[in-house]
């Protein structure tokens, strides 16, 4: 493919032919896709395709059923044990945030450091105050995430992500559920950690402005496959495809 | 909108029509209680009946073997309960017994309940069903046919500890079951020609027929309160925690089930406080709790309506006591911003 | 690039029976081992059960079914009892099929006036104590529900008022009757009755009234938690297009409200028709009742177990198939799942 003779080296992520169905709908049909380390992915396409299916399949919140998924030279497959090794390394971030509500954003960020990575809680909560001032909220540390807006929420959310040191964040749709006023900074963090951090990131969302802007991939997804892919500036401006026409048609006004 | 500045017609105006409404309401019932209380007056003189609440100092003069400890109402202190005692002693005998067997009944209920509900929630098809079985039939029938059950059909069929039907023994001795109740940490001997439980901690059918009884009722609604409240916790929390890389327990201890904790706990109080209250159908076993010494107060002093409104009283204070330390609770747990 | 968007048939046949069992019993050791435990624990108890079943003593049941069916009701008067359940199950019946069909209101309620006042006419040249036995139990359970229903609709109603006095009165009414247990409740009516009005009163009348007292308040808080489920907005939206308070009440709040209750209703019906056993300890002889009082007969001294086991079936299959029906019911409304 084009992308691996631009880059060379092994892709971090890899899905071969992947598949899936859920009971007799055909979800995913045959994804092909593979990732680079530092790559910044952008994946768009209409409601139903399959998009968010595809990266809960990356970190095996979902398992596919016929191809391969292999993340930093682990297959994903039935073995538990790998699963967990992929997990730890891949971090994500909901749409419905997901943060946990019986606990302060503290406490949020340090439960994974502390109970998986076995860390002494005063070095997690030194890494995690360093995150909240990260993502702009140091004054939060104690607040219940009841107490916070929907963007401080988010921010949190990525924060508790980044406290597992993972070399690929996964965002599903992370501002498809926030008030407006709130993208701005949410998309500011992101922007922040794909060009200061370096960090490989897979993104699902319509804001296209963002994508333009820091995306080294656009990918589209309509009916469970991957209609097209390509660099942002040939994306926008010259698609192949009359199904992204229509699409760009309709989400860019 | 233009208004002559007249005040508004009285049959117009809500403020008056509310407190008008009231004022009817109150009437009717002040009318109603009063007429009620002249009905009572009148066929109490006729029966010849008096109110006297002296009497509760009066000797009781019973003896149950299940009455055990009492307040001394002189001294204000423990102790044990004789016939010698004061009707009110007696009573108060009766209500240790209540508090007794709903300690006893929440804690054996909540330990079947956790267990029964995590069964409910097995991937083991067969576990689950079994779980849904036991809920089902505990849930569909009435305590106190099942009680029935417990004391005449189980617990008095016991072996009598005669030499031709020797009691049931567990852990060597320790736990003794006979057609007398249960006994633990006793010593067997034998006299009459039977063996019988010296010391120890002695459980008389009656009590023991009871607590098994509500505390294996009460655990088929806990059991079902604990699955609930599990499965109400939305799917993201599981899904969040594991992509962290927390495994199913972790996930299940530091996020599952401390939330499952808040749903499950409102609930949870009300079942105690149904067995507590379902513990009065210790009357149809027999056994001496708050109503069933009341009832023997009143059918040895003839005064029965003193007793039942004491011991209707004594019921609603300990119901309202339950009730505010749950509360308390609620809003010790209540999440800040939530 | 872009690969084709071929359908696929999903690649296992996930029905298979075989996977099945793997799935939901044998999933690894821990499971295999639970489901063999399990499997052995049921096969035992089961073949114990069958063994008892097998040997029991159903005579006791079998020979004497006009009395667990109508308890000591005179022959004269079994006809009567047999027209008066068949009218009300055919009026039900009736209702259901009217509903599906639409038909006026009307023509239901003048059905329902007929149905009662042809079963008036049918008890009343029988004395309400003499009926007895299942018959009772379903009469007391038809009457304290249907009674219940209309007050406890008030009460709820008189709880969420604005008027101070009254929603005071129907608070305490609300909270003092569920602080206490139901059978103190059915021994102040039927001792106290008794002891102002001498025996004026059938007992099985002062049943259904202590019934019905303590049913309304747990009915009205029902209630009062559906009128508060009805979003604020839809009364600010029907006031806004004019409606009366009452109109608000009638047309907009109650029909939500009673949707949202169906659940928590039901269960409180079924929990009203298991505590008509309760009639027993007041002396009544329902359906526990006949079961007691046979087994006082010499012959049937030892039928313990046969008697509660068979009291325990029949309770048992009209509650699940009330809780089936509301199942049912609840599933083809679309409640719980919004």
């Amino acid at each position: 493919m084009e992308q691996s003779a631009r880059r060379g080296g092994e892709p971090i992520i890899l899905l071969e032919d992947v598949h899936k169905w859920f009971g007799r709908l055909h979800i995913l049909r045959g994804i092909n896709l593979a990732v680079w380390p530092g790559e910044v992915v952008v994946v768009c396409g209409p409601s139903g395709s399959g998009k968010s299916t595809m990266i809960r399949c990356i970190n095996r919140l979902e398992a596919h059923h016929r191809g391969r998924i292999v993340v930093d030279g682990i297959e994903l497959t039935d073995d538990l044990r790998n699963v967990d090794a992929v997990r730890s390394e891949v971090g994500m971030v909901f749409q419905a945030f997901n943060l946990f509500p019986h606990l302060t954003a503290l406490q949020n960020i340090t439960l994974a450091p502390i109970q998986v990575r076995r860390q002494p809680r005063p070095l997690a909560e030194k890494v995690a105050h360093d995150l909240l001032a990260r993502v702009g909220i140091p004054d939060k540390a104690h607040a219940y995430p009841a107490q916070l807006s929907g963007g401080q929420q988010q921010r949190v959310a990525i924060a508790r992500a980044l406290a597992m040191q993972p070399k690929i964040m996964l965002f599903d749709e992370p501002t498809s559920a926030l008030d407006p006023e709130m993208i701005q900074e949410v998309l500011d963090v992101m922007r922040g950690l794909a060009r200061e951090a370096g960090m490989t990131m897979i993104v699902v969302t319509h804001e296209m402005g963002f994508a333009r802007e820091v995306a080294d991939r656009m990918v589209f997804m309509d009916q469970g496959v991957i209609v097209e892919e390509g660099t942002p500036a040939h994306f926008f401006t010259n698609p192949k495809e009359d199904r992204t026409k229509l699409f760009l048609s309709k989400i860019l006004h | 909108m233009r208004r002559p500045a007249t005040a508004t017609p009285l049959w117009r105006d809500a403020r008056v029509l509310g407190v008008t409404a009231q004022i009817l309401f109150v009437v009717l019932l002040v009318a109603g209680t009063w007429g009620a209380k002249a009905a009572v007056e009148r066929s109490m003189l006729r029966q010849n009946i008096r109110l006297d609440w002296g009497f509760f100092r009066h000797s009781a003069g019973f003896d149950l073997t299940a009455l055990t400890w009492t307040i001394d109402l002189n001294r204000l202190s423990l102790k044990r309960y004789s016939p010698e005692d004061s009707y009110a002693e007696a009573m108060i005998a009766g209500l240790f017994n209540t508090i007794k067997v709903a300690i006893l009944g929440i804690v054996l209920a909540l330990g079947l309940g956790l267990m029964v509900g995590v069964a409910r929630l097995s991937r083991n098809w067969l576990v689950n069903r079994l779980a849904l079985g036991y809920v089902e039939v505990l849930r569909n029938t009435p305590l106190l046919v099942q009680l029935f059950f417990w004391y005449f059909g189980v617990f008095l069929q016991l072996p009598t500890g005669a030499a031709t039907s020797p009691p049931i023994t567990f852990l060597g001795g320790f736990v003794v079951l006979t057609n007398r109740g249960l006994a633990v940490g006793g010593v067997l001997t034998e006299r009459f020609g039977r063996q019988m439980v010296d010391g120890g901690f002695q459980m008389t059918s009656e009590f023991s027929a009871l607590v098994v009884g509500l505390a294996v009722y009460t655990s088929a609604f806990i059991a079902e309160i604990v699955r609930g409240g599990i499965l109400a916790i939305p799917r993201g929390q599981m899904e969040a925690a594991r992509s962290l890389g927390l495994n199913y327990r972790q996930a299940l201890r530091w996020v599952v089930l401390p939330q499952a904790l808040r749903i499950i706990i409102p609930p949870l109080g009300n079942q105690f406080l149904n067995l507590t209250k379902n513990s009065s159908l210790a009357i149809g076993v027999g056994f001496a709790d708050m109503l069933t010494s009341a009832m023997t107060v009143a059918s040895q002093s003839f005064r029965a309506l003193e007793t039942f409104t004491f011991v209707t009283l004594a019921y609603l204070a300990l119901s309202l006591t339950i009730s505010a330390v749950l509360n308390l609770v609620r809003a010790r747990l209540a999440l800040p911003g939530g | 690039m872009s690969s084709p968007a071929v359908l696929l048939a999903p690649p296992e046949r996930r029905s298979a029976p075989l996977e099945w069992l793997r799935r939901n019993l044998f999933d690894g050791w821990l499971n295999t081992v639970l489901t063999v435990l399990v499997a052995a624990c049921l096969l035992w108890t089961a073949c114990l059960i069958g063994r008892w079943a097998a040997g029991a003593h159903w005579d006791v049941v079998t020979r004497n079914l006009r009395l667990w069916a109508v308890g000591l009701l005179p022959l004269a008067h079994v006809w009567r009892a047999w027209w008066a359940g068949g009218l009300v199950a055919t009026a039900a019946l009736l209702t259901v099929i009217g509903v599906r069909a639409r038909v006026q209101p009307r023509a239901l309620v003048g059905l329902w006036v007929g149905t009662v006042v042809a079963v008036v006419w049918l008890f009343s040249p029988m004395r309400l104590d003499q009926v007895g036995g299942l018959y009772l139990t379903l009469l007391l359970a038809v009457v304290s529900i249907g009674a219940s229903f209309p007050v406890g609709v008030l009460v709820g109603i008189g709880r969420t008022s604005r008027l101070p006095v009254v929603r005071l009165f129907c608070t305490a009414y609300i909270e003092g009757i569920r602080g206490i247990p139901l059978i103190t409740v059915l021994l102040w009516f039927s001792i106290f009755v008794s002891l102002l009005s001498g025996e004026a009163m059938p007992r099985v009348a002062r049943a259904m009234i202590g019934m019905t007292v303590f049913a309304s308040a747990y009915v009205g808080e029902i209630m009062r938690a559906g009128i508060q489920s009805v979003p604020r907005g839809h009364v600010e939206a029907a006031r806004a297009l004019g409606l009366s308070g009452w109109q608000t009440m009638l047309f907009i709040v109650l029909p939500q409200a009673f949707k949202n209750m169906i659940p928590a209703l039901v269960g409180q019906f079924i929990s009203l028709f298991k505590d008509t056993s309760l009639t027993v300890i007041i002396g009544l002889s329902d359906l526990l009742g006949v079961g007691r009082s046979l087994l006082a007969l010499t012959e049937y001294l030892h039928d313990v177990r046969e008697v509660y086991v068979f009291a325990l079936v029949v309770y048992f299959v009209f509650s699940y198939t009330m809780s089936y029906g509301s199942r049912v019911l609840e599933g083809k409304l679309g409640l719980g799942e919004r």
